[in-house]
């Protein structure tokens, strides 16, 4: 099963690489490094709190170059979990857009999530759906997500310390106000390292493929890398 | 300026409030570490013994166990259509024999002592995996205590000879106590439905598919 995943999965990447590099249209390259905490207070509350930053390297078409910083963001999110692996979670996040430029921006961002994972052995299977309240300092925006992922040591059934792990998965998000709505889809996969007891490392790459109801075709490809505590 | 300044607060205070100590570990945790190893690395004395199993085995991986109790060799295969799981020590001397199973195939009055007992002490409960397990038969003869040896074992198991085994009944389980606290837990009940042991799982951080 794992073995499957791992030959369908680098398939799969390879495939997006060909694309990638031979599209008329070449994708944005973005990164976006972070660090998230995580604090698990009882059997049923956690709390995270993130910073992420996203550096812009080229933009989405003729591929030219745009190095700059586009946003930096924080979040917070309260969980609480409910019986059979359920989780509800309640989320803020403030974004500053363009913080080196002279014109910035900002957003503040309400989620409400719903969870479930499932557990095969040692791969876990996280079904996500999300509300989000977008209030930025141009428009407000609604959010609906769904997002499906799958992650499994690479050793035996449990991620022990050392251990190297894959993560996959799909993201739909369709996006909506009085002007209008988009619909993007969010491909990813990636790798994470256990280092040691609540310490882990994860680095993976995100196909974003927006306005997918429009022809205003847009291309993404995202490099994400989160150093992750938890305790 | 002032809005850098309120998150620089928010975040020293969440670091103060959420002190980097970790967690000690509780009394009854399951800590074992799993790695795969080659057929090569595993105990020649376990694969000759155990090949009567291997032989008719499918999908066969195996596995080293490190834990605090020892290190441990761990096959597993799918025997007879079932999934089984066959431990050894460092020795390669045999620990026990487990199958997946589920709670209908156990005798009514072990379903029923199981059962009552997670009704009795939960709120509520979810079975998620259940292993008959096999053990060496242990008894006393003429006031000494006897105990099977490999070979008396992995023979009383092929032949699946129940009245010189040891059947216990693993189960892990997802409980709510009455306290309203939920967990994963594994439970060893022996032969009569009565529980023998229980230690909490601890479960794979879920911060990278949750936030």
């Amino acid at each position: 099963m794992i073995m499957y995943f791992i030959r369908t999965g680098s398939i799969l990447f390879l495939c997006l690489f060909t694309y990638v590099l031979s599209a008329q249209n070449k994708p944005s390259i973005r990164w976006e490094p972070g660090l998230s905490f995580t604090k698990k207070v009882n059997s049923r509350w956690a709390y995270n709190i993130s910073i992420m930053g996203r550096q812009r390297f080229t933009n989405y078409g003729e591929g030219e170059k745009n190095f700059k910083t586009d946003r930096w963001e924080i979040k917070g999110f309260g969980t609480y979990t409910l019986f059979g692996s359920k989780k509800i979670s309640l989320g803020y996040m403030y974004r500053g857009y363009d913080p080196f430029e002279p014109e910035t921006g900002y957003e503040h961002r309400i989620t409400q999530q719903f969870a479930f994972l499932a557990k095969y052995g040692g791969l876990r299977l996280a079904n996500k759906f999300r509300i989000e309240q977008r209030i930025r300092s141009f428009d407000y925006l609604t959010r609906l997500r769904y997002a499906v992922s799958t992650d499994f040591p690479l050793n035996g059934e449990s991620l022990d310390e050392g251990e190297f792990y894959l993560i996959a998965g799909n993201e739909l998000v369709y996006a909506f106000n009085a002007v209008g709505d988009e619909l993007e889809n969010r491909l990813s996969f990636g790798v994470g390292k256990l280092f040691k007891k609540g310490q882990k490392f994860q680095f993976q790459v995100v196909s974003r493929n927006s306005d997918l109801i429009s022809n205003a075709r847009d291309h993404i490809l995202q490099f994400e890398s989160v150093y992750y505590f938890s305790w | 300026m002032a809005r850098f300044q309120l998150i620089s607060i928010l975040l020293f205070a969440f670091l103060l409030t959420f002190n980097f100590s970790v967690l000690a570990q509780n009394e009854g945790e399951k800590i074992e570490r799993e790695v795969s190893i080659k057929k090569e690395e595993f105990p020649e004395k376990a694969l000759k013994l155990a090949s009567p199993i291997l032989k008719k085995a499918k999908k066969t991986k195996y596995y080293k166990e490190i834990s605090e109790a020892g290190d441990y060799f761990e096959f597993k295969s799918h025997y007879k259509g079932e999934k089984i799981s066959v431990k050894f020590n460092d020795k390669g001397e045999l620990i026990d024999i487990e199958i997946i199973r589920v709670l209908s195939d156990f005798p009514d009055n072990i379903q029923k002592a199981i059962t009552q007992y997670f009704k009795e002490n939960y709120e509520k409960y979810r079975l998620t995996r259940i292993q008959i397990q096999y053990n060496r038969e242990q008894e006393y003869e003429d006031g000494e205590l006897e105990i099977d040896d490999d070979d008396e074992y992995i023979e009383e198991f092929l032949e699946m000879d129940l009245e010189d085994l040891i059947i216990k009944y693993e189960i892990e389980a997802e409980v709510k106590t009455k306290d309203n606290d939920t967990g994963f837990f594994e439970f060893l009940f022996n032969d009569k439905g009565e529980l023998e042991m229980k230690r909490i799982i601890i479960s794979r951080a879920d911060d990278n598919v949750l936030y």
